[in-house]
């Protein structure tokens, strides 16, 4: 694979740089996290703003309840956690006292993926994609590098509604610029292709791109288009995409039920003659090991996706 | 309003509960009951010249309001019917409790004018009422908030997270009342998950406990929320036995009524008795 994407950037420092800004401007703006300040890297916001950081210790689903009360009094909270704890614990709360009424609180956790590496299976999550997008009111963002993250920050607090935004702990290359501008509902084709497609998002999407490029030794013309909102999704834009093509594939650091191959496969379902292969995580748990390694044990680093594509390809007469 | 004045709101608002559930074919007779004299002593009841809880159907939602959470969602009509006879929104609108494309949801939510949140699970509420008052403290302001929680929900451990986090924030603008009636759906709490001693365990979770023996005698929970005001730096719990199905002669104690609508027959044998107690002229 290629070293094009050697400038990384952590996504939850791009995470805090962010808020820092967006706390100057949203004045209602709290972070209400769970024991997570120094986990997930918001040590310097705390200090910054300590009259806007909520820390209710190990205890997920009072603090979600307590972000429903801090709402009430016009307060806009940004829970923020691991995937499997602040919102898989909470996950009642969340869908009967926040998305029902449709309130003002938005959701930012990483653990997405592999993320977490050797905290192991417990703090990484495959499923969140899952049983977020099943809330209704609820969006679903996920962001590839640090531009996207600070982009979707910015469009999630300057909107209304329930929002979550999913995060890798993984140092992801820098794909975008500061003039990247993130639309709710939209997929942005990040490279244009004749032959095949892939759908991709966060530390996924870059790895697409790293198979987009082998994929070009072997004359194949792919293209890689990113799917940063999940929910809403880009239904225009898939029927596009896949009304030219005969295969398309989707990559994504989550179990293949559920997530972004199901959402893509929910939109082709009622449309196009097109074939999808659905890469991701085949419906297992995590382990604990060293990002590296377990990208490859899982298939899902870009030498196996680029592998896996290949067979897909040839048994579907695409040499 | 005095004591018999508030006797007899208790009476008309048990006969506007049991109605909205009976033409609903749906709902908790029996839990409903236990706590309306509790709610109807938040909602019209005055401690020295001032009111219990400051609510006001003109500016609902103004910020100077306070807050009277429902965690007990189940008994939704209790609280619907007090709004309504407040003016938050008209008597009609009890027609249709529960049923299709109604305003009045089973349990609360707050598109209905004069509920704060949506509060159908259960033990997650008690969260959503110590939010609201680390937010008021965290403004400064004097605004109270009162919650009314069953005695089963204190079997949630959310609840405990709740409570473990009120008595952190020092939240003395937190009033909660324990409806104790000593039974949930399968029978009684101490058979099903026995909630021990309640008062040792507020005040070992670093709350202020006070006890009301008669849940349903006003001047008792009138004499408790008064001492309730006074206390500062701590959450106050004020425990009350309550009985469920109150009002229902036929009915207090027993568990079979709480999660249905009275029959015919049985409206026939209630309503009258409760219509009589606040249709004299006395």
């Amino acid at each position: 694979m290629t070293d094009k994407f050697d400038k990384k950037y952590s996504l939850l420092k791009a995470f805090e740089e962010e808020l820092t800004v967006l706390a100057k401007y949203h004045k209602n703006l709290v972070v209400v996290n769970s024991d997570f300040t120094s986990r997930l890297g918001l040590s310097r916001f705390s200090e910054i703003f300590p009259e806007r950081q909520f820390n209710f210790g190990l205890a997920e689903q009072n603090a979600v309840g307590i972000s429903v009360g801090l709402n009430i009094r016009g307060k806009i909270p940004m829970i923020c956690g691991f995937s499997n704890f602040s919102l898989g614990k909470a996950l009642e709360i969340i869908r009967d006292a926040i998305c029902y009424p449709n309130l003002n609180i938005k959701f930012v956790a990483a653990g997405a993926g592999f993320g977490a590496a050797q905290e192991g299976e417990s703090y990484q999550s495959f499923e969140d994609i899952a049983f977020m997008r099943s809330l209704p009111n609820m969006k679903v963002f996920c962001a590839a590098d640090v531009y996207e993250t600070k982009a979707i920050l910015r469009s999630m607090t300057d909107e209304y509604g329930p929002a979550y935004l999913r995060l890798t702990a993984e140092k992801c290359p820098i794909i975008h610029d500061e003039n990247y501008d993130f639309k709710v509902g939209k997929i942005d084709v990040v490279k244009d292709g004749k032959d095949f497609f892939m759908f991709a998002a966060g530390p996924m999407l870059y790895r697409a791109l790293e198979v987009a490029d082998t994929l070009k030794n072997d004359g194949i013309d792919a293209g890689v288009a990113n799917v940063s909102s999940i929910k809403p999704i880009d239904v225009a834009k898939i029927m596009e995409i896949t009304a030219g093509a005969k295969l398309v594939a989707s990559i994504e650091d989550h179990n293949v039920f559920g997530g972004l191959g199901s959402a893509i496969a929910e939109v082709l379902a009622n449309t196009t003659g097109c074939k999808l292969k659905i890469i991701g995580i085949e419906d297992k748990f995590g382990k604990s090991g060293k990002l590296k390694d377990l990208y490859r044990d899982f298939g899902l680093d870009s030498t196996s996706i680029y592998e896996n594509i290949k067979g897909f390809l040839k048994d579907n007469y695409i040499d | 309003m005095d004591t018999k004045g508030l006797e007899k709101k208790a009476a008309q608002i048990r006969v506007d509960v049991l109605t909205a559930i009976h033409k609903a074919q749906s709902g908790y007779s029996g839990s409903s009951m236990s706590v309306v004299e509790l709610m109807v002593a938040l909602y019209y009841g005055d401690l020295s010249g001032r009111p219990v809880a400051s609510v006001d159907c003109v500016r609902a939602g103004s910020a100077d309001q306070d807050y009277v959470f429902l965690l007990k969602g189940h008994a939704a009509p209790t609280q619907y019917a007090i709004l309504a006879d407040l003016g938050f929104f008209s008597k009609s609108e009890l027609d249709y409790y529960r049923q299709l494309n109604s305003m009045l949801s089973a349990r609360p939510n707050p598109k209905i004018p004069g509920v704060w949140a949506s509060l159908g699970g259960h033990g997650y509420g008690l969260s959503v009422a110590v939010g609201t008052a680390i937010a008021i403290k965290a403004e400064r302001k004097p605004n109270r908030v009162f919650a009314v929680i069953g005695d089963a929900e204190l079997q949630e451990g959310q609840a405990w997270e709740a409570i473990m986090s009120a008595a952190h924030y020092n939240l003395d603008n937190l009033i909660l009342f324990v409806d104790k009636n000593d039974l949930q759906s399968d029978g009684p709490t101490k058979a099903v998950m026995d909630l021990g001693n309640l008062q040792d365990k507020f005040e070992a979770f670093g709350w202020k406990v006070l006890k009301v023996t008669n849940g349903h005698d006003f001047d008792q929970i009138l004499e408790a929320t008064y001492k309730a005001f006074s206390v500062t730096r701590h959450p106050c719990c004020i425990v009350c036995s309550t009985v469920k199905g109150k009002g229902i002669p036929f009915a207090e104690g027993k568990v079979g009524y709480g999660a249905v609508p009275l029959s015919d027959a049985e409206m026939d044998e209630a309503i009258p008795k409760l219509k009589k107690i606040y249709d004299t002229h006395e």
